[in-house]
C-alpha cells in the first residue's frame, strides 16, 4: 500500500503540462500551501506524508506588493514581487513580466539577480540606522546618542543657518548625492539644494562614470541600446566591464547571442567571470586598451577594409587640417567667416568647400587623402590635408599590429584577425564604466569608437556601443519645477527652451535640437547649483597635495592639475558659477545622502577625514545604514529603504522599463522616507530662521530667496508631501515627455508593476538620436545615419580630431595611446578593480547573508605563481601598498589574474584593519587636460564633462606578506 | 503507507521531475542560492545549509571535498562507504561584529570581520574558492557548477536510512520525513554528492525538497525560476514536449554529474563551451580552453559527444542555418523552459 490518493490525482491532473488548480482549490482555501494540506485531510485518512506540511507551511505569505531597488546597479529597475508575512518582508521574487519585443528575440525574464532576490535581508541587517543620532565622542569614534527627530532637524537647521549667515548659501555642500536613495530622494535632495542655494557636486563626474571619450566624440553620453540588441550582432566586443558581476539580469542576452551564432570577444586584463561566455579572451594589459584599438584601426586602413562612405558622412575625418598649425581650416581663416565653419576638399569639383553644418548630407565626395593648397584671407597659401590622412600616417608610424601588440599584450596575428572580423561583421561593443576610471580612458574610448567608425558600426541593428542612455527627465524636471505639471509647471521650462532656441538660431541658422538641448542642460545645471567636483576637492578637501605631485604627472602634459585648473578658470572656460567653491569659499556644512565618500572618493578615507572634516561645522548623513562615512558624521538621520517607501526606478536604457516600488512594510525604527525628511528639514529651517529674525538669502544664481517660502516651495505648497505624491507627479511629467504609451497613468503603473518605455523622453531621444519602434530592439545614433542629422559636437560630426590647443599640445588631437602615468609611485603590479559580485557598491556589502556568499572579508586576487614565488599562500594576509597608503587584505590565489596585476573589488573601509581600505591609495588623479573648455562639447553639464577625480585602474602597487595574523 | 514499505516501494515513483542546468549560461551569480536560502533555510539549525549551491570548478566544491568523501554505488551496484560532512564543510555560517564596529565607541580599532560559527577566524566557508581558476596564464579556465539534490532514481540516501524516513514521491522528488528522521546521518554518508546537511537544532537531516509546495501549485522551483541566466529547464523527464526531455533524451547534450556514482541523478548539465586557448606564441588555437579530460572527470565520457554536438549546432547558426538545439538552449520565451510549471507564485497563493 503506498502513495496517497492526493499525489496520484496531482500527477494525473498535472500531466506534466501544468497543474489544474481545481483540485488544490477544493475546500476553497486561499493559499496554495494551505490548500495542499487541506486536500490531504480531505481524503479522510491522515496520509503518512502529512509531515510534508512542515515545509508547505513555510511557503506562505499574507501580502504581495510590487518591488524593485533603486540602487543604481546595471541596468537596474528589475520588477519584483515582494512577499510579506506579519509586517515583515519575507522574500522577493522577480515578477518576470517583461515580454520580448517580438518572437525573434529572447524576452527579458526573469530579470533580477541575487542582490535583488536577497534584498530583504538588508532591511534587517545589523548596520541599519533606526533612530536619529548625534555623535557624543570625537568624529568617527562611534559613540552615539539617540535623539528625537525634532532635535536632529534643529541641529541641522541651525548649522545651515549659521553657515548662511557666516559664509553664504553656497557654503552648504551636498556631496555627490546618489541615486541609490531612489528617484524620489534624488529629486528631493536636488530640490532642497536648489531651494537652499546649496552647491551639489556632480555625482556622475565624481564617481567616474563619465565616459569622456564618448562625450568628446559625439557631444553626448546619452547613447546606448536595449539589451536585446546583442541578439542582432554578429560580433560582440565587451571591454572594461564584467557583466556577470555587474549586469546579471542582462547577461543571458550574451550567452544566447553566442548560441545564436554571434562570436564574443572579451577584452579584460584578468580572466574575469564574464570571460566564461567569450570565444576569445584578449588579456590586454591594464590601461593599454587604446593601443589594441589603434592596432585594429591600422589594419582596417592598411587592408582596405575602410567603410569610406560612412567615414565621409558621419565623421570629421574628411575635414581638412592645416599643416602649418595642426588646426582645422576655418572660415575665419579663409574669409573671416565663422570660427566653426570647417572644410572638405571635394573631389568632384576639385576644390575646398565649406562642410555643411546643418546636415551630414553632402552632394560631393570629400577627399580622404592628399594635400591641397588653401588660400587664406591674409593672402598666404597653406597646405591642408584631410584628418584621415593624418590619422593614417600616425597609425602607420605608431600602431602597426606588432607595435600595438607589444604595448597591449595581444599578438599581432590576433589583432589582424579581429580587425577583419570587426570590419566584416555587424559589431556591437559594450564599454563598461571602468573605462572612465582609467587615467587615459578617454583615449581608450576614442580609439574604440574610431574602429567602429572606420567600419560603419553604429546606427544600425546589432551595432553600436553602450553608454549612458538614462531616460530620467521626469526625475530631473522635478528638481526645480515650481508648480504641478497639471497646473502649467512645465511651461516655464518650455518657455525657456523656446527663448534659448530663438536666441541661438539668431546666431547660428544651423543650430540643431541637440545643440539647443545641451545648452538647456547647461542652464539647468547652473540653476541647480550642480558644480564639477574638482574645485571642492582640490581647494578644500586636501587633494591639491596629491594631484599636483610632479612625479606623477603625465609626461605629455605641460601643466600640473592645479595649473590646468587655474588656467582654465582664468581663460573663462569655467565661470564664477561653475568654478565653485573657489579657494576663498570654504564649505561649512556637508550633507551626505546615500554617499559614502570614505569608500567612493579615491583617497577620501584619509583626505576627507584629515583635511575636509576638520574645516566643517557640521557633517550630516541621510542614510539607511551606517556606512564608513556616516560613522564620521555629526548627525545621522535614518532613511527608509526600498519596500518601506514608494518609488520608481531609474534604469539604464538596456532595460526597457521603469519599475514601481510599493510600500510593503513600515520603515524600521524611526526611519523616514527621504522626501519627508527634506520637507521636514525645510520646515525646520523656516521656523529657526523666523526665530532668528532672518529673512532672505541668495540662491545659486545669486537671486534673493526668502526663508518663509522655503518649505512651501519645496512641497509646491502641499502638493508634494509624500513619496506617492511625487511618483504621481512623475507620471504626469512622463506623459508630457512621451516616456510611456499614451494614456498610461499612475494607476497603470501600480497595476502592472512596471511600464515599458514607448519613447525615451524628449531630451534623451534627441541626444541618443533614436526612437523606440514596436517589435524591435533600439539602438542610438539612427537619426545621424538614417537622416543625416548633425552631431552636437564642435565639428558637427562624430569628432576624432579635437584641435583644441591643449589637445594639440598634449598630442591628443587624434586618438592616441599613452601609458597610465606613475600615480602613487612606481611599483611592480597594476591594480585592477571593479564592483564586487555580491553588492551594489557598498549597499549590501555588510549584510550578513551576502557576506556569507564569499569569504566575508576583503580579498586580494593574486596570480598563483607570483604568490608562490613571493612565499604567499592562499588565505595569507598581505599588506598592499603604494607611495600613498597601505591596506591589509586576505589573498586569494588564482590563475585568472595575470602575473603583472592584482585584483581587488570594492569594500567598506570598516572591513579593513584600522579602517584603512585600499581606496585610500588610489588618489583618483583627474586628467588636467579635461579642464580644457571653450570648445563645443568640452564643457561641464549635469553628469558629464570636467575632470573626474576617480581614475584608479592600472595604478601601480606592491604587496608583502603580513606575519602574525 | 510508505512508513511500512520496503526500500523498493520507497524508491519507486510514477514519474520523474528533472532539471537541466546549462553551464554555458551560468555566471556564478548565486541568485539561485539566495532564492533557495531565503525560502527554505532561515529556520533554527539551518543557517549553515545551502540546499542550492554554486561552486567554482575545478575546485574543492560544496560541500568541501564532497567528491572525496565516498558514498554512492560501485559499478557492480554495491553501496560504497562514505564520510560525514562537517558544518564547516557545508559552508559555515559566519558571525559578524557589526555592533562592536559601528555602534560601540571603538573608533577604528575594530573591523567588521567574519568569525566561524564554531569560533575563531574562518579557514573555510561557502564559496571560499570563488573564481580561483585552474590552468596557467594566459590560459586559465574555470566554470561554475550549481548543485542541488539530484533527486536520484536510485537514491543512495534512501537505501542507507535505517529509519525508512527517506522516500521518493510519485513525482520523483526524494524527501526526508522530518518526523521519522532521527539524525543518524547514514544518508549523509551514503549520498556521494553530500547534498544532505545535518540540522543540529532539530537533530534531523535535511536537504533540498525540490520546492514541492511550489511544484504542487504549478510553480517551478525557486532556484530554477529565479535564475537570471536562464540556465534552467525543468519538467517531467517523460514529457516529450518538455525541454528537459528534449535536451536529455533527444539531443543528449545534458548529462548527469558523476554518473559513475551510480545513483542515476535527475539533474543534468549542459557542459560549458569555453574561450579558445592560446598557443605559446599567443595566437589562438581551435581548442577550447577547458580541457576535455577535465570535463570528462565531471560528466563522464559522453561529454565529448555533447560538446561536439553543441559546437556543430552553434556553427550552423553562425552560418545562418537553423538549429533546433540552439533555439532550445536560447529559449526565447522564458516560460517555455519550465515544462508547464509556469504559474506565477504571486498568483498561486490568491
Amino acid at each position: 500500500m503506498r502513495g496517497a490518493l492526493r499525489r496520484r490525482d496531482f500527477l494525473r491532473v498535472s500531466g506534466g503540462l501544468g497543474l489544474s488548480l481545481a483540485l488544490l482549490r477544493a475546500g476553497g482555501l486561499a493559499r496554495g500551501a494551505q490548500a495542499a494540506s487541506a486536500a490531504s485531510t480531505a481524503s479522510g485518512v491522515p496520509a503518512y506524508d502529512a509531515w510534508e506540511d512542515v515545509y508547505r507551511s513555510e511557503w506562505r505569505w499574507d501580502a504581495v506588493t510590487w518591488g524593485s531597488h533603486t540602487n543604481q546597479c546595471f541596468p537596474g529597475g528589475c520588477s519584483f514581487r515582494v512577499f510579506s508575512r506579519g509586517g515583515i518582508v519575507w522574500r522577493e521574487e522577480q515578477s518576470a513580466t517583461t515580454d520580448a519585443v517580438s518572437a525573434d528575440y529572447p524576452d527579458f525574464n526573469p530579470q533580477g539577480c541575487q542582490k535583488g532576490c536577497g534584498f530583504h535581508h538588508a532591511l534587517v541587517s545589523p548596520d541599519r540606522l533606526l533612530h536619529p543620532m548625534r555623535r557624543v565622542g570625537a568624529r568617527g569614534e562611534g559613540r552615539w546618542q539617540r535623539i528625537s527627530w525634532d532635535e536632529a532637524l534643529s541641529l541641522v537647521a541651525d548649522a545651515i543657518l549659521d553657515a548662511h549667515e557666516k559664509a553664504g548659501a553656497q557654503s552648504v555642500v551636498v556631496d555627490a548625492p546618489h541615486i541609490h536613495a531612489g528617484s524620489v530622494a534624488l529629486s528631493g535632495i536636488h530640490r532642497l539644494a536648489y531651494q537652499l542655494g546649496a552647491l551639489v557636486t556632480d555625482l556622475n563626474v565624481a564617481i567616474g562614470d563619465d565616459l569622456k571619450g564618448i562625450r568628446h566624440t559625439f557631444g553626448t553620453m546619452q547613447l546606448g541600446y536595449s539589451a536585446d540588441n546583442f541578439f542582432d550582432a554578429e560580433l560582440i566586443v565587451l571591454t572594461n566591464s564584467n557583466l556577470s558581476y555587474t549586469g546579471p539580469p542582462m547577461y543571458h542576452f550574451l550567452t544566447e547571442a553566442r548560441y545564436n551564432g554571434s562570436e564574443i570577444v572579451l577584452l579584460a586584463p584578468d580572466y574575469n567571470a564574464t570571460a566564461l561566455t567569450a570565444d576569445v579572451h584578449v588579456p590586454v594589459r591594464p590601461g593599454t586598451d587604446a593601443a589594441f584599438w589603434l592596432g585594429i584601426c591600422q589594419v582596417i586602413l592598411t587592408e582596405g577594409l575602410l567603410d569610406a562612405a560612412f567615414v565621409r558622412e558621419q565623421t570629421d575625418l574628411a575635414l581638412v587640417v592645416r599643416s602649418d598649425t595642426g588646426r582645422y581650416l576655418r572660415a575665419q581663416d579663409v574669409d573671416g567667416g565663422r570660427e566653426d565653419q570647417l572644410y572638405f576638399y571635394d573631389e568632384t569639383v576639385k576644390r575646398l568647400v565649406p562642410a555643411p553644418r546643418g546636415t551630414l548630407r553632402f552632394a560631393g565626395v570629400p577627399a580622404l587623402a592628399g594635400a591641397y593648397p588653401a588660400r587664406l584671407a591674409d593672402g598666404r597659401t597653406v597646405e591642408v590635408r584631410p584628418a584621415l590622412a593624418l590619422l593614417r600616417e600616425k597609425l602607420d608610424r605608431e600602431s602597426t599590429p606588432e607595435q600595438a601588440g607589444a604595448a597591449c599584450g595581444a599578438s599581432a596575428e590576433l589583432i589582424r584577425s579581429l580587425a577583419r572580423k570587426i570590419a566584416r561583421r555587424r559589431t556591437c561593443c559594450y564599454i563598461g564604466f571602468t573605462s572612465a576610471k582609467q587615467y587615459h580612458g578617454d583615449l581608450h574610448e576614442r580609439s574604440l569608437l574610431l574602429a567602429m567608425a572606420l567600419t560603419g558600426n553604429w546606427g544600425k541593428p546589432g551595432t553600436g556601443f553602450n553608454c549612458f542612455l538614462v531616460p530620467i527627465e521626469h526625475v530631473a524636471v522635478l528638481m526645480a519645477m515650481e508648480r504641478p505639471a497639471a497646473r502649467g509647471g512645465l511651461l516655464g521650462l518650455l518657455a525657456q527652451h523656446l527663448r534659448l532656441e530663438a536666441t541661438m538660431w539668431w546666431k547660428d541658422r544651423d543650430v540643431t535640437d541637440a545643440v539647443v538641448g545641451a545648452e538647456l542642460m547647461s542652464l539647468h545645471t547652473r540653476r541647480l547649483g550642480v558644480v564639477p567636483p574638482v574645485f571642492f576637492l582640490y581647494h578644500h578637501a586636501g587633494y591639491a597635495k596629491l594631484w599636483d605631485d610632479p612625479a606623477w604627472r603625465d609626461p605629455s602634459e605641460r601643466r600640473s592639475f592645479g595649473e590646468a585648473l587655474r588656467e582654465s578658470v582664468a581663460n573663462g572656460w569655467y565661470d564664477a558659477q561653475q568654478a565653485r567653491p573657489g579657494p576663498d569659499q570654504p564649505p561649512r556644512v556637508l550633507m551626505l545622502m546615500a554617499h559614502n565618500p570614505l569608500r567612493r572618493e579615491r583617497s577620501g578615507r584619509s583626505l576627507y577625514v584629515e583635511e575636509l572634516f576638520p574645516k566643517l561645522d557640521l557633517v550630516f548623513a541621510v542614510e539607511t545604514r551606517m556606512s564608513s562615512s556616516a560613522a564620521f558624521a555629526d548627525v545621522v538621520l535614518p532613511a527608509a529603504w526600498y519596500y518601506e517607501k514608494e518609488d520608481t526606478t531609474i534604469t539604464f536604457g538596456m532595460n526597457r522599463a521603469m519599475a514601481f516600488i510599493e510600500q510593503a512594510v513600515a520603515p524600521r525604527g524611526e526611519a523616514k522616507p527621504e522626501w519627508e525628511i527634506f520637507a521636514a528639514l525645510a520646515r525646520k529651517i523656516r521656523e529657526r530662521a523666523k526665530a532668528r529674525g532672518l529673512g532672505a538669502y541668495r540662491d545659486a544664481l545669486g537671486d534673493e530667496r526668502r526663508y518663509e517660502d522655503l518649505d512651501g516651495r519645496f512641497t509646491m505648497h502641499g502638493h508634494l508631501e509624500r513619496h506617492d505624491d511625487v511618483v504621481r507627479e512623475y507620471m504626469t511629467i512622463a506623459a508630457a515627455t512621451g516616456l510611456f504609451e499614451k494614456g498610461a497613468t499612475y494607476e497603470t503603473l501600480a497595476q502592472r508593476g512596471q511600464l515599458v518605455f514607448a519613447g525615451l523622453g524628449r531630451g534623451s531621444s534627441i541626444q541618443a538620436a533614436t526612437r523606440i519602434e514596436p517589435g524591435k530592439p533600439y539602438y542610438s545614433l539612427r537619426d545621424h545615419v538614417e537622416r543625416g542629422e548633425p552631431y552636437a559636437t564642435y565639428a558637427r560630426r562624430a569628432q576624432f580630431y579635437i584641435d583644441h590647443p591643449w589637445y594639440l599640445e598634449a598630442g591628443e588631437a587624434l586618438p592616441t595611446f599613452k601609458e597610465t602615468p606613475p600615480i602613487g609611485g612606481r611599483h611592480p603590479f597594476r591594480l585592477v578593480s571593479g564592483h564586487v559580485r555580491g553588492s551594489i557598491h557598498s549597499m549590501h556589502i555588510a549584510v550578513p547573508e551576502f557576506l556569507r556568499l564569499h569569504r566575508g572579508q576583503p580579498v586580494l586576487f593574486v596570480n598563483d605563481r607570483v604568490a608562490a614565488a613571493r612565499g604567499v599562500s592562499d588565505g595569507d594576509h598581505v599588506r598592499l601598498f603604494n607611495d600613498v597608503d597601505a591596506a591589509e587584505l586576505m589573498v586569494s590565489t588564482s590563475a585568472a589574474v595575470g602575473p603583472d596585476q592584482v585584483v581587488v573589488y570594492m569594500w567598506e573601509p570598516f572591513q579593513f584593519a584600522g579602517w584603512r581600505s585600499h581606496d585610500a591609495m588610489l588618489v583618483g588623479m583627474p586628467k588636467g587636460l579635461h579642464m580644457a573648455g571653450g570648445y563645443g562639447q568640452l564643457r561641464h553639464v549635469f553628469a558629464s564633462g570636467s575632470p573626474s577625480p576617480a581614475s584608479d585602474r592600472g595604478l601601480r602597487v606592491d604587496f608583502v606578506k603580513v606575519t602574525g595574523v | 503507507m510508505k512508513g511500512g514499505s520496503t526500500k523498493a516501494e520507497l524508491a519507486a515513483s510514477r514519474r520523474q521531475l528533472a532539471a537541466v542546468i546549462d553551464l554555458g549560461k551560468c555566471m556564478g551569480c548565486q541568485t539561485c542560492v539566495m532564492a533557495c536560502k531565503s525560502l527554505w533555510t532561515q529556520r533554527p539549525g539551518t543557517d549553515h545549509m545551502r540546499w542550492m549551491s554554486v561552486a567554482t570548478c575545478p575546485g574543492r566544491g560544496h560541500p568541501r571535498d564532497f567528491e572525496r568523501k565516498g558514498g554512492g554505488f560501485a559499478p557492480d551496484g554495491r553501496p560504497q562507504r562514505g564520510e560525514l560532512t562537517t558544518l564547516v564543510d557545508c559552508g559555515d555560517a559566519f558571525r559578524f561584529n557589526h555592533d562592536e564596529v559601528l555602534f560601540a565607541g571603538a573608533g577604528q580599532s575594530k573591523r567588521l570581520e567574519p568569525a566561524s560559527a564554531h569560533g575563531g577566524a574562518p579557514a573555510w566557508g561557502y564559496n571560499w574558492d570563488e573564481d580561483q581558476a585552474s590552468g596557467q596564464w594566459p590560459n586559465p579556465y574555470f566554470f561554475y557548477l550549481p548543485r542541488l539534490c539530484n533527486h536520484c532514481t536510485r537514491p543512495a540516501c534512501l537505501e542507507a536510512c535505517t529509519r525508512n524516513a527517506i522516500y521518493k514521491r510519485d513525482d520523483g522528488l526524494v524527501v526526508i520525513d522530518q518526523q521519522r528522521c532521527e539524525g543518524h546521518r547514514h544518508c549523509v554518508e551514503a549520498c556521494p554528492y553530500k547534498m544532505i546537511a545535518y540540522n543540529p537544532v532539530t537533530a534531523t537531516s535535511e536537504k533540498c525538497i525540490g520546492c514541492f509546495p511550489r511544484v504542487e501549485a504549478g510553480v517551478a522551483p525557486a532556484c530554477h525560476r529565479q535564475c537570471p541566466g536562464r540556465t534552467r529547464a525543468y519538467g517531467y523527464l517523460d514529457d516529450e514536449t518538455s525541454q528537459v526531455h528534449q535536451l536529455v533524451k533527444k539531443w543528449r547534450v545534458a548529462l548527469p554529474l558523476h554518473p559513475e556514482y551510480g545513483t542515476q541523478p535527475s539533474v543534468y548539465y549542459v557542459p560549458p563551451l569555453s574561450p579558445l586557448a592560446y598557443d605559446e606564441q599567443g595566437n589562438l588555437t581551435e581548442t577550447m580552453r577547458i580541457p576535455g579530460e577535465v570535463l570528462e572527470r565531471y560528466f563522464g565520457p559522453d561529454v565529448h559527444r555533447a560538446l561536439a554536438t553543441l559546437r556543430e549546432e552553434r556553427a550552423k547558426r553562425a552560418r545562418k542555418e537553423p538549429s533546433a538545439l540552439m533555439d532550445l538552449l536560447i529559449s526565447r520565451v522564458w516560460r517555455d523552459r519550465f515544462g508547464g510549471f509556469t504559474r506565477d507564485p504571486a498568483e498561486a497563493g490568491s
